[in-house]
């Protein structure tokens, strides 16, 4: 027997039985093609598992996973019923196998339906009427039953739902801190454009993704993003903030004051953040002018003032000179009794451009009032257009009207370290008076930061004094000399009474104790910005010096403070009560940079470690990237770092992945070319010890018998 | 006689003689032995080819041979030759190649550091051509740095950086790269969190001590304790300092660093002595005052001169410390030796006439170091001197060189799978234990190799050296990164090992050395090109010597011939003759 075929097209005879028996091996052949699938999904799932197991489907969202499973179960299905076919074409053979007593029945009749005219027809009524009988006796259920291979699918499919759920959970774990990145939310394409400030009468630039953007400081950035969103954040210098939705574009405008980045984040309609886009911002500042007088550029000491002199001063901007004129002082006296008179020339300016004048005067001494012995000193001062700045002013130089027996003075615009020597009282005098003038245009806060400065000024003057008295407030100068402490204005200005309570007989040191109240004085009610009050100090402070140089120009210590030394505070007493001083080991903590550094180049290390890149990885760089930005906007080489790794976050989404590794490759040099600068090199020594024990017993042998000098 | 007889004869003989198998001495000229030995396993196809053109002339041994008349060393790197005269066959150089001949960096390090990692490359044919080195951690460059080679056989130096990410095992490998050629080589650098715990003892205040030691508390590396003595039994302590005259309480620290050095006792500079003879420990003696004293044994040095000088003096390094390059120290207070002894050697001179300011000396294990710049702690300023980098980098180097209780080394520590490993384990009490006449000295040794794999235990066995213990061991066949652990029972110390399937050694190009071994053993040198003159240039120096040998002439299979001859005669004749 080859066996018998089930089905085509052959015309059946009309034996009673025959579309029974028919029926029956149809359901039976349906009954195991149905086995056939289930097996075959449960092998699907099974390899399901073994790939989900090995990592072979690395970091996939649980929906693809889902999805590569129902294929794989599928297809397993398709296959093994395909794989099973034969055995359902000789489904008779399959029944007499599983019903031993059908004897043969069943299949010699389900041949005599495949072909009919084999044998007499009395035998095949009589074998087909047999078969019948059996066929309505057995049921293909019962025949075939599946409740094996049902139990293994449902097995094979409880063990892939657990396998799944922890390579998610693992997958959720290893990119925790990172946002989770929605699905189908990303930036498609941004544009910035730079609008200049006013004064810049610069023209818009415009810029399509950019990872970095330098601009003048005071620019206008205008952000239009173009994202598959909801909605998109963004972190800029001026807050955070949600963009504005014109269509399919979103946009914002912030002002560019300082070094920073923006970090725009599309949303999904759900909340659910997708990769973020970084933008590093360098405000380029606006540099002053630079002002030169290049004739005569030089001190004159002159005989008389019969005489002019003609002045060219130069100056230059990086945007365009808004003025430029000649100021001068005239300085007329001598000790305390200086007069300062300022005054200003206008300049016959010459324009190359806008960003280079040349200006032009004559100083005709005649005309300015000077005397033998008065000093003229004079400075070209610019400014540029933007709104605020401070005029800028060249070096000065001085012209000198020479008395009998003078020697040229110091100028007057002099070094910082030198300052202290050339301020007066006088010109602290001067200098509050022309704040007080200009205070009503003023804004408060620049109110206050100037007489700041003169207060500062006023405490140099001070200290001047107080050293010249010898350290009459010995503590608190050695205090402030050795940076340790400060003077203490307001309890100098309490001390009042007692300091001059009549422990100084000195009617000159007297008076000048007095001045330096006055000007304690005066230095707190310029802290407070309390002009008037300020004022009147310092002129009472300028009386107090001129008696005291009048009076007498005796102003040593005098012997009596000797005598009143308050012993219990200086360092004696008995050494009984001396104890050990014991304080912890100091335990030194890594630089803050260095950290900061180690951190970003470790996420780097980690990102770098996987074999390939995603929206997830792209993310976790821009994080990296924000993270070295906020920590500090302007460092230049961070912003490169960022920039580097914003590129590589880049070439990440689209799939770039040699580009990828390459930029982050870059990054990671230059995180190591940092932080190589914020640590010390390791030491070197990794000498075997008894290789250091042979040079010690050569030394000793050497020693012991004089050789080897 | 009857022929059969003779036949008869003839075959008794024969097997009476085969029975004796008599040794006939004689002398016959023989085939001289060279023993021809593959430096590396890239050398062995030309190693073939140099047997094949001797193999007609001599007997080939492939394979160092004591017994050989000559050796023939084939390929670039100098290896076992123990037969004399040598003879070399050089490969010869196919075009552009490079080649990482050495990988050198500190073993072990702290996670606060910066590892500078030294690369030794040999780029031949590649005049003009720019070669680049890369340092990579994992799947990450960390450095990279480019040199253009000026010839066209060009060694060279250069440095890539590596800083630690993380504690641990750090796999680097150093990759050098010209055009297409490429070479790599791999290194372990073991990062750790120990600090290098240091000591400050001023016998009164010091303000050079003072300086030095904030420096030190600074930098993390450190873990710093000091006492300051300000008064009879007064002083400012930071942690808890012990007595520098005991010796056995200052094992705990790597350095010890003595300010005002005069004002020791001659029982404390004892105690030093014998905590640097028997803790390989580190003194380190910043002088700031020329004065006499028991501590003067301890300088290393016959005599001091003490000079003032107006301008400050910059005062230089001898030895690589640190990479700075400014002057380490300036100081116009100098104290110096008036002469080095040659056990002595400076670390740092004077700019203007070289004369040593900072000098170090070996005593027993340990090591002094000693400063003369009396006043340099006046000259911090960075824009004069290195002062607040030269003095910590200094110290960690001396630290650094004092060895823990028990050190664990590995002598390759990246290898592939089933190489050989070889441990070596010193323990240091033991090691430095003085030499006592018949005095026995117990140290007990676990040893254990920890991976991937689970932990299995080492047998160590007490090498050549007292305290010193040794084990050679296969790799394990998971790569993966792997701690050799020993322990005495009080102390433990371990050494990584990396086990990777692409593992690469630096490889060191000696050719220069085999051509000088070859020359110096008698022998010549031959480029691959030459090596059909080999066997002349052999015969020439090997006289062919006669042999004496001892024949066996029965022991030929050839007599069984006559021997069935002279049986099948004899029985032949007999039948003629028609006998039996």
């Amino acid at each position: 027997l080859s066996g018998v075929r089930v089905g085509g097209s052959v015309e059946l005879p009309p034996w009673a039985g025959a579309s029974d028996l028919r029926a029956f091996l149809r359901r039976s052949a349906q009954r195991l093609a149905l086995i056939a699938a289930t097996e075959g999904a449960a092998a699907g799932l099974l390899v399901a598992v073994v790939l989900t197991t090995t990592g072979a489907l690395g970091d996939a969202r649980p929906a693809s996973r889902i999805l590569v499973t129902a294929v794989l179960a599928l297809g397993g299905a398709v296959l093994h019923v395909l794989a099973t076919r034969g055995r359902r074409l000789h489904v008779a053979l399959a029944v007499e196998r599983r019903v031993p007593w059908c004897r043969n029945v069943v299949f010699t009749a389900a041949e005599l339906l495949d072909r009919p005219g084999s044998v007499p027809v009395y035998v095949a009524e009589r074998v087909m009427a047999d078969a019948a009988r059996i066929a309505t006796r057995i049921e293909a259920a019962t025949l075939f039953p599946a409740r094996r291979s049902v139990i293994a699918l449902l097995a094979c499919a409880g063990l892939w739902a657990v396998t799944v759920n922890r390579a998610v959970a693992r997958t959720d774990e290893s990119t925790m801190t990172v946002p989770a990145t929605a699905a189908g939310v990303a930036i498609e394409d941004v544009e910035v454009v730079v609008s200049p400030p006013e004064y810049a009468a610069g023209a818009d630039s415009t810029f399509r993704d950019p990872a970095r953007i330098t601009a003048l400081g005071g620019s206008r950035i205008t952000l239009s993003v173009r994202a598959r969103a909801a909605s998109i954040t963004a972190v800029t210098p001026a807050g955070s903030s949600t963009l504005g939705r014109e269509g399919d574009t979103f946009r914002t405008t912030f002002v560019l004051d300082a070094d920073g980045y923006v970090a725009i984040e599309p949303r999904a309609a759900d909340g659910e953040p997708g990769v973020r886009r970084l933008i590093g911002l360098s405000a380029a500042p606006d540099a002053l002018p630079r002002v030169t007088i290049t004739e005569p550029a030089r001190d004159l000491l002159l005989p008389d003032t019969d005489r002019s002199i003609d002045v060219t001063v130069g100056a230059t901007d990086d945007l365009g000179v808004a003025s430029l004129l000649l100021r001068f002082t005239k300085v007329s006296g001598s000790g305390e009794q200086f007069t300062f008179t300022d005054g200003a020339l206008p300049l016959a300016i010459e324009r190359q451009n806008a960003r280079s004048w040349t200006g032009r005067a004559v100083l005709r001494l005649d005309t300015l009032g000077l005397g033998p012995g008065d000093v003229l000193v004079y400075r070209g001062v610019a400014t540029d257009g933007r709104p605020g700045a401070p005029p800028v002013e060249s070096d000065a130089f001085i012209v000198e009207i020479t008395a009998p027996g003078a020697v040229a003075a110091e100028g007057f615009a002099i070094d910082d370290e030198q300052d202290r020597y050339a301020l007066s009282q006088q010109m602290i005098i001067l200098e509050t008076q022309r704040l007080i003038a200009r205070a009503p245009g003023l804004a408060r806060d620049t109110l206050e930061r100037q007489a700041l400065s003169l207060a500062a000024q006023q405490r140099t003057v001070r200290a001047e004094f107080v050293f010249m008295m010898g350290g009459e407030l010995a503590e608190e100068v050695e205090q402030a000399a050795a940076g340790i402490g400060d003077l203490n204005e307001a309890d100098h200005v309490e001390a009042d009474d007692e300091a001059i309570a009549g422990r100084l007989e000195n009617q000159g040191r007297f008076a000048l104790i007095r001045a330096i109240r006055s000007m304690s004085r005066a230095y707190d009610a310029l802290t407070e910005a309390r002009l008037d009050s300020a004022l009147v100090e310092e002129m009472a402070a300028l009386d107090h010096l001129q008696n005291a140089f009048s009076r007498t120009r005796y102003i040593l210590r005098a012997l009596t403070e000797r005598e009143q030394l308050d012993l219990s505070r200086r360092l004696t007493g008995s050494l009984d009560e001396a104890a050990r001083a014991v304080r912890p080991a100091p335990v030194p903590q890594p630089a803050p940079r260095a950290e900061l550094l180690r951190g970003a180049l470790s996420g780097i290390a980690e990102i770098a470690a996987t074999s390939e890149f995603g929206d997830a990885a792209a993310a976790r760089v821009i994080a990296v990237a924000e993270t070295l930005l906020r920590a500090d906007p302007s460092d230049v080489s961070l912003q490169a770092i960022a920039d580097a790794l914003g590129d590589a976050s880049a070439a990440m989404r689209d799939g770039r992945t040699a580009d990828a590794r390459a930029r982050l490759d870059r990054a990671a040099v230059a995180l190591s070319g940092e932080l190589v600068t914020e640590l010390p090199s390791a030491s070197s020594a990794d000498r075997p010890p008894l290789l250091d024990r042979l040079d010690g017993a050569r030394t000793d042998a050497l020693r012991r018998t004089g050789g080897g000098r | 006689m009857t022929v059969s007889a003779v036949a008869r004869a003839a075959a008794i003989v024969i097997a009476i003689a085969a029975i004796i198998d008599p040794a006939i001495p004689m002398t016959r000229p023989s085939k001289p032995v060279v023993s021809v030995v593959a430096a590396s396993a890239a050398d062995t196809a030309l190693a073939s080819r140099v047997r094949d053109r001797l193999d007609d002339a001599f007997a080939v041994i492939d394979a160092p041979f004591g017994g050989a008349n000559a050796t023939v060393i084939v390929g670039n790197r100098l290896t076992i030759a123990p037969a004399a005269p040598v003879f070399a066959v050089l490969p010869g150089r196919t075009g552009r190649d490079i080649r990482i001949e050495s990988v050198r960096s500190p073993g072990r390090v702290t996670l606060e550091s910066a590892v500078s990692v030294r690369v030794g490359a040999h780029v031949t044919g590649a005049a003009g051509r720019t070669v680049i080195l890369s340092l990579m951690a994992g799947a990450l460059e960390l450095d990279r740095v480019e040199h253009v080679a000026a010839s066209d056989d060009e060694r060279f130096d250069a440095r890539v950086a590596f800083v630690p990410i993380d504690t641990g095992a750090a796999h680097l490998r150093v990759t050098a790269r010209v055009d297409e050629q490429s070479d790599a080589a791999d290194r372990l650098v073991d990062v750790r969190t120990r600090r290098l715990s240091v000591l400050f003892h001023d016998a009164r205040p010091s303000w050079l001590s003072t300086f030095v030691r904030r420096t030190v508390e600074r930098d993390p590396r450190f873990l710093v304790t000091s006492r300051t003595i300000t008064s009879r039994e007064i002083s400012i302590d930071a942690g808890r300092p012990v007595s520098p005259a005991d010796a056995r309480a200052l094992a705990v620290y790597d350095a010890v660093i003595v300010g005002a050095p005069e004002s020791l006792s001659a029982g404390e500079v004892a105690a030093l002595d014998e905590y640097m003879r028997t803790r390989a420990g580190a003194v380190v003696l910043p002088i700031d005052h020329a004065a006499d004293g028991p501590w003067f044994t301890l300088a290393g040095v016959d005599e001091l001169t003490a000079e003032t000088v107006d301008a400050g003096v910059r005062i230089v390094r001898t030895h690589a410390i640190d990479d700075a390059e400014a002057p380490a120290l300036v100081a116009t207070q100098l104290l110096a030796p008036a002469s080095l002894p040659n056990w002595v050697s400076a670390i740092a001179v004077r700019d203007d006439d070289a004369a040593p300011v900072i000098w170090r000396s070996a005593v027993g294990a340990g090591r002094l170091i000693a400063s003369g710049a009396l006043d340099a702690w006046r000259f911090r300023d960075a824009a004069d001197s290195d002062f607040d980098s030269f003095w910590p980098a200094l110290i960690a180097q001396a630290a650094s060189a004092s060895p823990p209780a028990v050190d664990v080394r590995i002598v390759d520590p990246v290898v592939s799978p089933g190489s050989t490993v070889e441990v070596t384990a010193t323990f240091r009490d033991v090691a430095l234990a003085p030499p006592i006449s018949g005095d026995t000295v117990a140290a007990s040794v676990r040893a254990a190799l920890d991976g991937p794999g689970g932990r299995r235990t080492l047998r160590l066995w007490p090498d050549r050296s007292v305290g010193r213990f040794s084990a050679v061991l296969r790799a394990p066949n998971e790569p993966g990164t792997y701690r050799v652990i020993v322990s005495n029972g009080v102390v433990e110390a371990d050494a990584a090992l990396i086990v990777a399937a692409n593992a690469a050694a630096a490889s060191p190009e000696e050719r220069d050395l085999v051509a000088t071994w070859a020359r110096a053993h008698g022998g010549e040198v031959f480029g691959e090109d030459r090596v059909a003159n080999l066997p002349a240039a052999l015969l020439a120096t090997l006289e062919p010597a006669p042999r004496r040998i001892i024949a066996r002439p029965m022991r030929s299979a050839w007599w069984i011939v006559p021997f069935v001859l002279a049986l099948g005669a004899e029985w032949w004749w007999r039948r003629r003759r028609g006998l039996a």
